[in-house]
């Protein structure tokens, strides 16, 4: 970190003596950074600028400038600071102006430096300082405002040996034309004779040691240096159009290394070191409408663009040079001024008729971007999003491309303009703003309940219950909160949501079994969901909590927990109906359910009862028009044939399924409801399917009576290690279980983001909640079912090749004892173990290989326990790479930051390790994002690259949405 | 709820041998137990029963088997939680699932009714345990023991057409003679295995019994001491080595083993 001048003390001083209306007190603390992003003490001649300045109120706008001794301004950067006061990191000022005489090679001159003598000569003989001022305005773009701190900015000499890409004249160059000439290396202050090796990888803007060099030219090139041109480093007939970085390797061993290793020097840094680009063509005219919204990830890729935000998160924009090479590009290798607009989404029409740009964010952020590379031209553009309510039409963000005066700060036009500005969100919104899912929705919350004792006989189940109470508490929008209040007021009609609780005791006194349990005595299983039932209440359904006490603390009664069920639902049909005579609630619910537009939900047998439900209603055709089902912690244990005939293992068809489970559950410690989720949705009956399995999370804590100690009968949950509270748990049930109804039952499928692992509530931060999803639009690549199994064929008929032969190597039953006893799963899947770098390779037969209608590579994907194999217990990584038919390829890494996690199983004290599956699903976007130019209309194979040792399990590899 | 109707009479026969021809229903006490695991289990029973009504027996294929009989295993313990998961008994690999409560005021005694007697073997380990969760596993120390029967009167058995176990014993007449009973269905067989030194020698031919399935034989004499004798059911057709060691072959049986003691040897 830098000291401050005397004079940004003076300043801070004399802001803390004015106070400042209420705000935050300031303590600017500024932090340089290289162009890898690592602190530094000075600027490096000839490196970029980047920089984080901490201290600062939360949410505000400010801009940073660099000047020289003259006063001319060289950087600006305006942007909003984090909730944490943060700014940055900002990239101020690119390879310190550095351009060459013609960058593009095509006669236009650069505006900067010559080479890096030039810039360093210049540098060093002049000081230079970093002013930070407080934004004025939120979305004004040329005002200055009042000063907050002042810093010097040291300067230092380049160290040797130095590479730069060169054309054949000599000149610096980092873009070419496509197989117009050869790009060429030089070096400066280096051994003579040294012995070099060059690689030309795809671009990121991020390196670390071990990482995986491919070399996108396909020949090894070694050199023999001298100072000055080392020689051509990609002939013309070669070369492929893209954005690359250049890797240097000073003494490289005889032996091919493709690993980064410490002593090796990557031109450039967070840029592209080296840009081939198409023919240059007029496309100066398209529109250039592309994905900017997002979010930014710390590994490679670095950006996820993506739409869907929740309310207080920060979002993100980047452009994608493949999308805007689309579009008609600004020359990549020069950075533009850019002013990042988010505004009210408007249409194509509505642009036409108004393009001014009111921003509706903190601040207008202006930044100097590069379009070649994504990494360098991505950074916030909304800190704390807080529309209100939620915009429900969403928002776009537009990039207003301007100019820079010479040594004054930038000027735009405040105006989208077509065909120059770039836009996303022309045809539908650009993003959404959602609200978190646990927060309470717009209704007051009524309260009522019913009770209808020995008032049915099951029609379904082997054991013919009769005399079986109806009774039940239920929460549903109301006029004002408070029991038995009229329902809220309107013709609306409201969504019916069912939940039904499992085993456990039934009485509070004696045995707890007692079916002649006084009702003063009786144990409300069914209230323990209050919270959840207040909650989809105030979301606008009319959430109902059934009590199974006649078919609770008995055996089996999985089709009875069913048949309870849908005796309530008789029960609100009749309700609803406009001539029934309604003795319990005197027509408070006449013509205001939705009859058609229903969810079941059960926990534990409960669960499984819910299902049974769905699957009753079905057979027998019944006609409830189920729209998905939810079931807690349940079971898989029904034994009883299902009127209408179907296995006695439920297999739930065509309806949108939800499973959740923790790992420390004390009660179902088998993870019966993976079965459940397993067989559900088969080929021929599509839904789209969740499964979330929350480590540290019991059995009876998403239900408030079983953790009361007032009833006593908790059992022993909860157990093995990374427990997490009462509250969290809970608060997992509200977020997810919300997002899954108001998904299906409401419309809002953007809320199934949070399914697919896309959103995160920030208070569930730390609790480790791994997803499966399947979505009923996918194309299986692999799904391991075949029989006789057969590991050298996928799904599709294509071939699968293993190298070298690895040690296991078989397609198993994932099901509860099979293989090494720790899955629990209903379905079979591949068993993969080796001890040294392996590569699996599964061919995309031609018929298959245009999968650029869907929006997701996917996989399940385990780690098993092998202290050999595994040796280190913690979450897993593998290399997945897609093919094209032209070779090219494109590696993302499975397991890092930037998608889901792989989860190494669980260690339960009663059942061992637990080895669930998890989805880990990969936009393909991430395969073709920086200019890889991988053609997803001809995938020709997935190549996953195992690295040096482990056993993992694999299922479902899928293209899918 | 299955209904049962055990048929009591006052006639109490002590029985020599499990599979000597039976003659009459009995009343044996229930068997207490001490059990190593958490459940507590105190006893058990083991009954044969006439079930009226019969009991529904729906098939996969949606056809109806009725049960006019069964047997019934009463497992009582200090209490056995309600939970999601079921109480199991295993019987080496057999499991036993579906149970009622004794009666509807109790968590402390729970019943099994079944029908297969291939489960009723002597020496399988009798354990209780809630699916899957290793935590509540409750292993019974002695092996199952099917003397402990108690059989419906010999006219009602011939009736329900309900079979014989089978099964077997062994008894030391002295260090060089033994005898027993034996019960087995063709195919199988049943030889004795001698444990000589670190593996056990197999009988080369099949045990001959008489009529009632008594057998008397003379120990074989050996290289060295024999340890222990055991009682081996053998499904048809399975190779016999003279010598074994390690474990039992795959689908043989240990139907009763004795130790020989030292001074015997």
């Amino acid at each position: 970190m830098l000291a401050s001048l005397s004079r940004s003390v003076l300043t801070a001083l004399i802001l803390a003596l004015l106070g400042s209306s209420g705000r935050a007190a300031e303590n600017p603390r500024l932090e340089l950074l290289d162009d890898r992003l690592e602190p530094v003490s000075a600027l490096t001649a000839g490196d970029s600028l980047v920089v984080t300045v901490d201290g600062l109120e939360a949410a505000r706008g400010y801009e940073l400038t660099l000047l020289d001794g003259n006063g001319t301004i060289h950087g600006f950067v305006r942007a909003a600071t984090d909730a944490k006061g943060r700014l940055g990191p900002e990239l101020i000022w690119y390879h310190s102006g550095i351009t060459g005489t013609d960058p593009a090679g095509d006669g236009v001159p650069g505006p900067g430096f010559r080479d890096r003598e030039e810039a360093e000569r210049h540098l060093l003989a002049t000081s230079w300082e970093l002013e930070l001022r407080r934004v004025a305005t939120r979305a004004g773009v040329s005002a200055s405002g009042q000063l907050v701190a002042g810093w010097d900015l040291p300067v230092r000499r380049a160290e040797s040996p130095r590479f730069s890409v060169t054309d054949f004249q000599g000149r610096l160059r980092s873009s070419f034309e496509v197989g117009r000439e050869a790009v060429y290396l030089e070096a400066d202050g280096i051994a003579p004779g040294m012995p070099l090796e060059v690689w030309i990888v795809a671009d990121r803007s991020s390196w670390k040691s071990g990482d995986l060099l491919e070399n996108v030219t396909d020949v090894r090139r070694t050199f023999s240096a001298t100072t000055g041109r080392i020689g051509p480093i990609w002939s013309a007939g070669q070369q492929r159009v893209g954005r690359y970085d250049v890797v240097v390797r000073p003494a490289p061993a005889r032996r091919l290394e493709n690993r980064l290793r410490d002593v090796d020097i990557v031109l450039y840094g967070l840029d592209a070191g080296l840009v081939i680009r198409p023919a240059l063509t007029s496309l100066a005219s398209a529109q250039r409408h592309v994905a900017l919204s997002g979010r930014v990830l710390s590994e490679y890729p670095f950006f996820e663009h993506r739409s869907i935000f929740l309310r207080g998160g920060v979002i993100a924009a980047a452009v994608d040079p493949s999308d805007l090479r689309q579009s008609g590009s600004p020359d990549a290798t020069v950075f533009r001024w850019a002013a990042i607009h988010v505004v009210e989404d408007k249409n194509p029409i509505e642009w036409l008729a108004d393009p001014t740009l009111n921003d509706v964010t903190e601040v207008v952020e202006i930044r100097p971007v590069k379009f070649g590379t994504l990494e360098v031209n991505s950074g916030p553009v909304w800190s704390n999003p807080e529309p209100a309510p939620a915009g429900p039409n969403g928002y776009d963000v537009v990039i207003d491309l301007g100019a820079r005066p010479l040594g004054g700060p930038p000027q735009f036009d405040g105006q989208y303009t077509a065909g120059i500005d770039i836009l996303d969100g022309a045809i539908v919104a650009g993003l959404r703003v959602l609200d978190d899912p646990s927060q309470p929705g717009p209704f007051p919350v009524g309260r009522a309940r019913y009770d209808f004792p020995d008032a049915a006989d099951l029609a379904y189940g082997a054991f013919a219950d009769r005399n079986v109470d109806i009774r039940a508490v239920v929460a549903y929008p109301g006029e004002t909160a408070g029991e038995d209040v009229p329902m809220s007021p309107g013709k609306e009609r409201f969504p019916l949501v069912v939940i039904l609780h499992g085993n456990h005791a039934i009485c509070n006194v004696g045995s707890g079994c007692s079916s002649n349990c006084a009702p003063s005595n009786r144990i409300p299983n069914h209230e323990g969901y209050d919270y959840l039932l207040d909650l989809w209440a105030s979301h606008g359904f009319i959430a109902v909590s059934a009590d199974g006490f006649d078919v609770t603390c008995k055996n089996n009664r999985y089709l009875e927990r069913g048949a309870v069920i849908l005796e309530h639902l008789k029960r609100w049909d009749k309700w609803n109906q406009p001539f029934f005579i309604d003795g319990t609630f005197n027509g408070r619910f006449r013509a205001r359910v939705e009859m058609r537009n229903i969810a079941l939900i059960g926990h534990s047998r409960g669960g499984e009862g819910a299902v049974a439900a769905q699957i009753i209603n079905q057979n027998v055709d019944l006609g409830w028009d189920i729209r998905c089902v939810v079931a807690i912690a349940p079971t898989d244990q029904n034994t009883s044939n299902p009127p209408g005939g179907g296995p006695r293992s439920f297999v739930l068809g065509d309806t949108p399924f939800f499973n959740m489970m923790g790992s420390s559950d004390g009660d179902v410690t088998n993870m019966q409801g993976a079965r459940l989720f397993d067989r559900a949705a088969p080929g021929g009956q599509k839904a789209d399917k969740s499964q979330v399995f929350i480590y540290g999370a019991n059995h009876n804590s998403w239900n408030t009576i079983w953790i009361d100690p007032s009833w006593n009968f908790g059992g022993d949950d909860g157990v093995g290690i990374d427990r997490i509270s009462d509250e969290k748990q809970q608060l997992a049930a509200k977020v997810y279980i919300t997002a899954w109804l108001k998904a299906w039952c409401m419309g809002e499928q953007d809320l199934l983001a949070i399914h697919q692992n896309r959103l995160h509530v920030p208070e569930l931060d730390g609790v480790r909640s791994y997803w499966s999803y399947e979505a009923t639009d996918h194309l299986d690549v692999d799904d391991f079912q075949n029989g006789p199994a057969d590991p050298s064929t996928n799904s599709l008929g294509g071939v699968v090749t293993v190298a070298p032969p690895p040690e296991d190597f078989l397609e198993s039953s994932f099901r509860p004892g099979a293989y090494d006893g720790s899955f629990y799963h209903d379905t079979l899947g591949l068993i993969l173990g080796w001890r040294q770098a392996t590569f699996y390779e599964t061919e995309v037969p031609v018929a298959q290989q245009d999968v650029s209608a869907f929006s997701h590579l996917a996989l399940r994907v385990a780690i098993i326990h092998d202290v050999d194999k595994n040796p280190v217990l913690g979450a897993g990584r593998l290399e997945v790479n897609l093919e094209d038919g032209a070779g090219r390829r494109q590696s993302v890494e499975l397991g890092s930051e930037a998608f889901d996690p792989i989860p190494y199983p669980y260690p339960h004290p009663g059942t061992s390790w637990k080895t669930m599956l998890s989805s880990v699903r990969v936009p393909l976007r991430s395969f073709r994002q920086d200019g890889s130019d991988l053609d997803l209309t001809q995938i020709r194979k997935i190549v996953i690259r195992l690295p040096k040792t482990g056993l993992f399990a694999i299922d479902d590899i899928q293209f899918t949405r | 709820m299955l209904q049962q109707k055990t048929m009591k009479t006052g006639l109490v026969v002590a029985l020599g041998f499990l599979l000597s021809a039976s003659v009459g229903a009995q009343e044996i006490p229930p068997a207490e137990v001490a059990s190593v695991g958490p459940l507590k289990i105190s006893s058990w029973e083991l009954r044969e029963v006439l079930l009226d009504p019969p009991h529904r027996e729906l098939q996969e294929d949606g056809t109806a088997r009725l049960r006019s009989w069964g047997y019934q295993l009463t497992v009582r313990a200090e209490t056995f939680p309600v939970r999601a998961l079921d109480p199991q008994v295993h019987l080496d690999e057999h499991v036993l699932v579906h149970y009622e409560w004794c009666n509807d005021e109790s968590t402390s005694c729970i019943v099994y009714t079944f029908w297969d007697p291939e489960i009723l073997r002597s020496e399988r380990r009798f354990t209780v345990i809630y699916a899957g969760d290793e935590r509540t596993r409750t292993v019974l120390p002695k092996p199952f023991d099917p003397e402990r029967l108690v059989r419906l009167p010999d006219d009602v058995r011939r009736t329900e057409g309900i079979p014989e176990l089978e099964g077997g014993r062994l008894e030391m007449l002295g260090p060089d003679r033994w005898t027993g009973s034996l019960r087995l269905k063709a195919p199988a067989t049943a030889r004795l295995a001698w444990r000589v030194g670190d593996g056990w020698r197999i009988d080369a031919s099949p045990l001959a019994r008489d009529e009632v399935g008594r057998f008397e034989v003379p120990a074989p004499s050996f290289d060295g001491p024999v340890q222990a004798v055991a009682l081996l059911r053998l499904p048809a057709g399975a190779a016999v080595p003279a010598r074994l060691t390690g474990a039992w072959p795959k689908g043989w049986e240990v139907l009763d083993r004795k130790s020989v003691p030292a001074r015997d040897r």
